[in-house]
């Protein structure tokens, strides 16, 4: 990868400068860390997030179970339309909770995606700096 | 400097809201920035450039230089006949000259439409853009910082300026 503005390059202990004319940019690769810690939080929280979803579809997959045996139930009895009712109310509820979660989760997925690309990109660059193979 | 680092970073510290806002103006910067490159890039070749690329791929197919390689050909002692290519090659270069005549009329035209730029005044213009886009980048990377500080999660662009991404704290605090 070749970099737009042409920097000369300096290596001083860990401190990274670049230099063009005039200006001077130093370059911390201990930043590096930090970006990969951003990173593995994002991973972690999409993660917890799909978790969360798989775990509100369960319960979905429960009331949906729930309603069919309580259909069953009052078609024998002829009574019961309350509680059905009340366990349709709760698989809507839980419907949403679903359609949340999992959207939060994709939102959680697309930051992780984009945090980690961040980080490839430093890591090629921090690489190309130190192997020499720098526009100059 | 085209833009106030200093200032921008001044307004950011009023507030997590002001953090955001400033944010956002930097980012929006950023995108005119990158469309103001972009735009630079695609400009056409200025007039002179345009007859210099011209007049070097037109001297490859010059009467003398055309003919003067088949003559050699013709007298070579290992003679090998020329194939219907070069003969054609031969008469498109016999008709160069209103080949030339057509073609600077219609680079007139092109440049009267749009003038274009040089390759020197593209260059200068290119590193003005990335000058500033990184100045942009910098105050970007320096607002991301002071939210984190400040406990607030804010994602960096994945395509942000590594070497923005990347800058010591230092400076930062230059620019504070």
């Amino acid at each position: 990868m070749k970099f737009n503005t042409p920097f000369e390059f300096h290596n001083r202990s860990s401190m990274l400068i670049l230099t063009k004319g005039e200006s001077m940019l130093k370059i911390d690769p201990e930043r590096l860390t930090v970006l990969r810690r951003v990173a593995i939080a994002k991973r972690e929280t999409a993660s917890a997030l799909m978790q969360a979803a798989a775990g509100e579809m369960h319960s979905c997959d429960v009331i949906r179970k729930e309603i069919l045996a309580e259909t069953r139930r009052s078609e024998k009895s002829g009574a019961g339309g309350d509680e059905l009712e009340a366990i349709k109310l709760r698989r809507d509820a839980a419907q949403i909770r679903v359609a949340e979660t999992v959207q939060q989760s994709e939102i959680a997925q697309d930051e992780y995606r984009s945090a980690r690309k961040l980080v490839n990109r430093c890591e090629t660059f921090l690489r190309e700096l130190h192997g020499g193979d720098h526009a100059v | 400097m085209p833009f106030d680092v200093g200032a921008i970073l001044r307004r950011s510290r009023s507030g997590a809201e002001a953090i955001f806002s400033g944010l956002e103006d930097i980012r929006k910067q950023i995108i005119v920035e990158k469309e103001a490159l972009a735009s630079i890039q695609s400009q056409p070749a200025d007039k002179s450039t345009t007859v210099m690329r011209f007049d070097t791929w037109m001297a490859k197919v010059e009467i003398e230089n055309v003919a003067g390689e088949i003559v050699r050909r013709l007298r070579a002692g290992s003679y090998r006949e020329p194939s219907s290519a070069d003969y054609s090659a031969l008469a498109l270069a016999s008709v160069s000259s209103q080949i030339r005549e057509t073609v600077q009329s219609e680079i007139e035209r092109h440049v009267d439409a749009a003038p274009g730029l040089s390759d020197d005044q593209r260059e200068r213009a290119v590193a003005d853009r990335r000058e500033r886009l990184l100045i942009l980048e910098l105050a970007e990377e320096a607002m991301i910082r002071e939210a984190e500080r400040a406990g607030l999660d804010i994602l960096r662009r994945g395509d942000a300026d590594v070497r923005a991404v990347l800058a010591d704290e230092e400076e930062f605090v230059r620019c504070r």
